[in-house]
């Protein structure tokens, strides 16, 4: 009996100290290089999916592109928060790494640390007429969409996707269909039941507001279920294009930007610290304390939000959102009418516009692991030909698409039957990944959604009628120190903005409060977070001026 | 045979000879066999990965790895401490802990000695099922419906206190609301769970002694104090002493869903912190230095609490 | 005259307690209600406050989405093999452990209570779990759901507590006179003695293995192998993602919004109408009375 203890407990030790050992070897050999080995055609590719797609390995186009290549793929799909946690496993772990990850939303600090390790190999090399055909007609045509996917060290781990969903303006440039993500509107047929017209200024609003809030406008007897104007604050809780940015124009800026950043003459700054931003939560509070303002703006989800528009009567008098019928349904939209940008006491306005956010490069990186990275780019390759990148963004031909393209030899979405609607139908047939959308593809292979249409024209008539200043922060690539100062400070700056402003706007007090936020901003390490955006911003500057 | 009643008696190597250690342990050998598996998969899955717990004191990246790190000492506590509002999080942490323990361990001894008292076996049932049905809500859906029933426009709560003549006000942004509508729904939710511990125990009293008592003249009040809750004593002590161990481990899913801008004074608690500053990078160093923290607070108390609740009561946690 | 007074204040206590616990039982089952009710309405109407008392615009499209998924059908199997396997390993280990260390006269009990309260406090974290499961070849399998999670040590500490306390020593002794020997005494004394804590202990263990579906999202790559819960919350995450999409290209949140919600809902009726079914099997053996005579005996 001593012996067999003694023996289990030394084969239990030895057991415990190989696991650990083996635990420990977390340690890669990532300076050798990959040794190619050009017999590899079988991948292992963990790729992220939309949660009602199904596994990629049973989408016809995958099998069509692996057809034509000659590949296999052994697919490790994840979706939704999975994607986050597996992800991290696989890069954290460094145990049975993919060849390949797909569509997995690899941020900038994972693609720059991945890279300096050697997790990650390096892609340039491979973009070139003979690996990459089809990626270099799409670099001929936007000559910059490479330099936003390099890495500060120079080289490229993700393949860029771009998505160009915009409209040419009549200075000459392209914009972007969020350049103004938040739209204001207004009951028209509210304005009709108090004789008064559309508001031009600020002013003007509150008086209309006041009108909304003590009438009984929406007719159903009771004078008090009228909200005149809501909205979700701040941005940060999911409702980006629901918050009080547009209203902030009077004063001078506008806050689209999820991380308060702004640039004005290539001066970048904070927003939620600028003169123009705290005149405007100056005045707004007197709303609050009058009562025109939704008391739930702090608290609300989208879905309590929308529920508003909704419902049998009309309780909204003003509203924000990405578009009207949304919030108050089909029939309701044609009472409402998009408030136009206002004038603030002294007579004007300002918009900073939105970020751009077309190009991206977090779609796809090879790692260490893979033998032949040749062959499995030239693969994903196929997906950046116009007619395979809509497929895959959308969904295949006679699935998504009509099996024939019209007269104009473009395609459009088929028939939608009884019960299905567009966004379901996308989810179901897209294969995520690199892939292009550029401006001139719609109209030429295929056109684009109805409504996406829509909102462009409006953009285009209406809204930046208002804009004086097109300047925007472009994308940019940060270097591994800079996103360690913007990891490490933005968050808390945020919250304390977002804290701070919430209770000034409900409250009141910023006066008084104001120069001790400055400082206390400071203090936090506002400055270095600036810093560190001001720097990005200049080398990409340079860049361009070469 | 002597066999030993005091407590401790064959517990330690350095109180008995080595050869009557070894004797007691062989007569005992079945109780080895019986704790053999669960000692090992304790070893296996949850001391090995102990090595773990040193990516506190490390900044922690894939690719070094958990040894290869860079060790950066106390950097990691430094930062929690020196944070704008660590003091308001760790106050509102224990704070809330502490009134959520006050306001939730009574009610479900309470409400399991009212229920083994009831006659009727199908109210006992069905009460019982009732009682215990809104553990399985997700904290999402409650917080979800707390929004509704608070909602100053047409929520029920919003109702009834304005039929009261209250002014319509977003209690969910109310700071001073927060800690209320967090315990209440913690009673609502989880009362009903945690009276089973309780009626299982008062199940093997022995009804017996009710009977006997009832003929002497106790009223049901007074044979409950006397028999149901001595019988009870152990198993409270235990749960008051781990529920004391626990205090840090503030739950954050609801404290977060129930968070917003303006109530912040009292809803940021350690783990929403930690959250928020783990969503802008897998920010594994620092979370496991919190965590840290909180463990060993968490050891602290329940050291004292069962020092506390050993001399009182003669129950303690080892 | 005493006893007479005594007993109908016995009788007055009863009905107070009763009303009391009516009372308790309404309340608390409302808001059961309308969850209920809300799976089944319209979620404007929900949000309007319309539905405190009846359904509104009553709907099943949140139900109908949940049983189209062949995942749901799969998840109610898997979920009830991993529980029933999950929770016979967990019960036995806790048990069996619980009355070893109740046992007073076991030399190294304190330090064996030390070595598992030390892993209810220190852990590695994920990784280091994750890759000692990974190498021990347990991913994917319903081992992995089972075996690192341990031994659920405030369990052990509640049984333990159980078995101190519930059962006098003098069976033991008696027990030992006639011969018996010790796992013969755990098997034919102290087990049929300790069946409230083992049913207690097989709740507990039930709906912990239930309601779990975060280590299958960790440790499961088959998607044929999702729990119900976890195929569950895809289906709701689903549903928000497509939501969120659409609010960038064609609107159509909205809808989808609305089916969100829906899900929502009735994904917690379906999730947790088994264990509400099960419960009254498993609560009959901690009913008053049930032991009573069995210690005696």
């Amino acid at each position: 009996m001593k012996r067999i203890v003694k023996q289990l407990t030394a084969m239990g030790l030895t057991a415990a100290m190989a696991l650990t050992m083996a635990a420990c070897g977390g340690k890669s050999s990532g300076t050798d290089a990959a040794q190619t080995d050009t017999a590899q055609t079988n991948f292992k590719i963990f790729a992220g999916i939309s949660p009602l797609s199904p596994d990629n390995s049973e989408k016809p186009l995958v099998k069509q592109l692996n057809e034509a290549m000659g590949v296999t793929i052994e697919w490790n799909c994840v979706s939704g928060d999975t994607l986050t946690e597996k992800k991290n496993l696989i890069l954290n772990a460094g145990d049975d790494l993919p060849d390949a990850l797909m569509a997995a939303q690899m941020t900038d600090s994972e693609l720059i640390t991945g890279g300096s390790s050697g997790l990650l190999i390096p892609l340039e090399g491979y973009i070139n007429e003979e690996t990459m055909p089809n990626l270099m007609k799409i670099v001929e045509k936007r000559p910059n969409m490479l330099a936003t996917c390099t890495m500060p060290d120079g080289h490229i781990y993700g393949l860029p996707s771009i998505s160009e969903m915009g409209f040419e303006y009549k200075d000459g440039n392209t914009y972007y269909i969020g350049a103004i993500p938040q739209f204001t509107a207004i009951n028209t047929k509210w304005l009709e039941a108090v004789n008064m017209e559309m508001p031009t200024t600020v002013d003007e609003l509150h008086d209309v507001l006041v009108a909304f809030k003590e009438n009984d406008v929406n007719g159903n007897g009771d004078a008090t279920d009228e909200i005149p104007m809501s909205f979700i604050f701040p941005e940060s809780n999911g409702a980006w294009c629901a918050g009080m940015s547009t209203f902030f124009a009077p004063f001078g800026c506008t806050d689209y930007q999820m991380d308060h950043r702004a640039i004005k003459d290539g001066k970048v700054y904070y927003q939620a610290a600028s003169e123009e931003y705290k005149n405007a939560i100056a005045y707004y509070h007197d709303w609050f304390a009058e009562g025109l303002i939704d008391i739930e703006v702090f608290s609300q989800d989208s879905s309590q939000y929308i529920a508003k528009g909704n419902g049998d009567d009309a309780r909204l008098g003003v509203f924000v959102w990405w578009e009207i019928p949304e919030v108050v349904g089909k029939e309701r939209a044609a009472d409402y009418a998009y408030l136009p940008i206002l004038n603030g006491p002294d007579g004007t306005h300002h918009v900073n516009l939105n970020e751009m956010g077309t190009t991206g490069h977090d779609a796809f990186s090879v790692t260490k692991a893979c033998k032949n990275p040749e062959l499995l780019l030239k693969w994903v390759d196929q997906r950046y030909e116009p007619l395979i990148s809509m497929q895959c963004i959308y969904g295949p031909i006679g699935v998504f698409y009509t099996d024939e393209p019209d007269e104009n030899g473009c395609y459009s979405m088929r028939e939608l039957n009884e019960g299905e609607t567009e966004g379901e139908l996308k989810s179901k047939s897209e294969w995520t990944g690199p892939s292009e959308q550029l401006a001139e593809d719609y109209g030429t292979y295929y056109y684009m959604e109805e409504r996406a249409q829509q909102r462009l024209d409006d953009l285009n008539d209406f809204w930046f009628q208002y804009v004086d200043s097109t300047e925007y922060f472009p994308s940019v690539v940060y270097t591994e120190e800079e996103i360690e100062v913007i990891n490490d400070k933005l968050s808390d700056l945020k919250a304390m903005s977002e804290e701070r402003i919430a209770h000034w706007l409900r409250d009141g007090g910023i006066e008084n409060e104001w120069d001790q936020y400055l400082s206390d901003l400071d203090s936090m390490g506002l400055q270095d977070v600036i810093g560190a955006w001001q720097a990005a911003y200049d080398r990409y500057a340079e860049a361009l001026g070469e | 045979m002597k066999k030993g009643k005091k407590e401790g008696t064959a517990v330690s190597a350095g109180t008995i000879p080595k050869e009557n250690l070894w004797k007691q342990m062989k007569k005992h050998w079945e109780f080895y066999l019986l704790l053999l598996p669960g000692i090992i998969i304790t070893v296996i899955y949850k001391y090995i990965p102990i090595y773990g717990i040193q990516i506190a004191f490390r900044d922690y990246n894939a690719m070094d790895g958990f040894w290869g790190s860079t060790w950066v000492g106390l950097k990691w506590f430094e930062r929690f401490f020196n944070n704008y509002n660590s003091v308001r999080m760790i106050r509102n942490t224990v704070l809330l802990s502490l009134y959520s323990i006050l306001w939730t361990f009574p009610i479900p001894i309470i409400l399991a000695l009212l229920i083994n008292q009831v006659k009727l076996k199908k109210f006992q049932r069905v009460s019982q099922t009732v009682l215990y049905a809104p553990h399985f809500i997700s904290v999402m859906i409650l917080c979800g419906m707390l929004r509704i029933f608070l909602s100053p426009y047409g929520g029920l709560i919003s109702l009834i206190m304005q039929a009261f003549g209250a002014e319509p006000v977003n209690l969910i942004d109310s700071s001073s609301a927060f800690r209320t509508i967090y315990i209440a729904s913690s009673i609502w939710q989880d009362a009903g769970w945690g009276t089973i511990i309780y009626i299982a125990t008062l199940s093997s009293v022995d009804a017996s002694l009710h009977e006997a008592a009832k003929v002497d003249g106790a009223s049901a009040l007074q044979r409950i104090w006397h028999i149901d809750i001595p019988e009870l004593i152990p198993v409270i002590v235990i749960q008051l002493i781990m529920s004391f161990g626990n205090l840090m481990n503030v739950g954050f899913e609801k404290a977060y869903l129930l968070q917003t801008s303006l109530n912040k004074e009292t809803s940021e608690i350690i783990a929403t912190y930690v959250y928020e500053q783990g969503m802008l990078k897998a920010m594994y160093s620092f979370s496991t230095a919190v965590s840290l923290f909180n463990t060993v607070v968490n050891i602290i108390l329940l050291l004292i609490v069962n020092k506390i609740c050993n001399k009182l009561s003669n129950v303690s946690f080892v | 005259m005493k006893k007479e007074s005594k007993m109908s204040s016995d009788k007055v206590f009863d009905f107070v307690n009763c009303a009391f616990l009516l009372v308790l039982v309404i309340i608390v089952a409302y808001p059961l209600y309308y969850v209920l009710v809300a799976s089944i309405s319209d979620p404007y109407e929900v949000y309007a406050g319309k539905t405190f008392l009846l359904p509104s615009k009553v709907t099943f499209e949140g139900y109908a989405r949940v049983f189209k998924e062949q995942s749901i059908a799969k998840g109610y199997l898997n979920s009830i093999y991993y529980t029933v396997l999950g929770t016979l390993v967990s019960v036995a280990l806790i048990i069996t452990t619980g009355y070893c260390v109740s046992k007073k006269t076991l030399p190294f009990r304190r330090a064996i209570m030390i070595f598992y309260v030390i892993t209810m406090y220190f852990g590695g974290g994920l990784i280091p779990t994750y890759l000692v499961v990974s190498k021990t070849g347990l991913l994917n399998s319903v081992w992995s759901l089972i075996l690192p999670g341990g031994v659920a040590v405030y369990n052990v500490i509640v049984a333990r507590t159980y078995f101190e306390s519930s059962i006098p020593e003098e069976l033991y002794e008696a027990a030992a006179i006639d011969g018996s020997s010790n796992l013969g005494t755990f098997f034919k004394i102290a087990l049929p003695l300790a069946k409230p804590i083992l049913a207690v202990m097989v709740i507990f263990t039930m709906v912990a293995y239930w309601n779990d579906w975060f280590t299958s999202l960790i440790y499961m790559s088959d998607k044929a192998k999702y729990p119900l819960q976890l195929a569950l919350r895809q289906i709701l995450i689903q549903s928000q993602a497509t939501a969120t999409m659409m609010g960038n290209m064609d609107g159509g949140y909205a809808e989808a919004n609305k089916i969100t919600e829906l899900i929502k809902f009735a994904s917690i009726v379906v999730g947790a109408v088994p264990m509400l079914i099960a419960y009254p099997f498993v609560q009959k053996y901690f009913e008053k009375g049930f032991m009573a005579g069995a210690v005696k005996g």
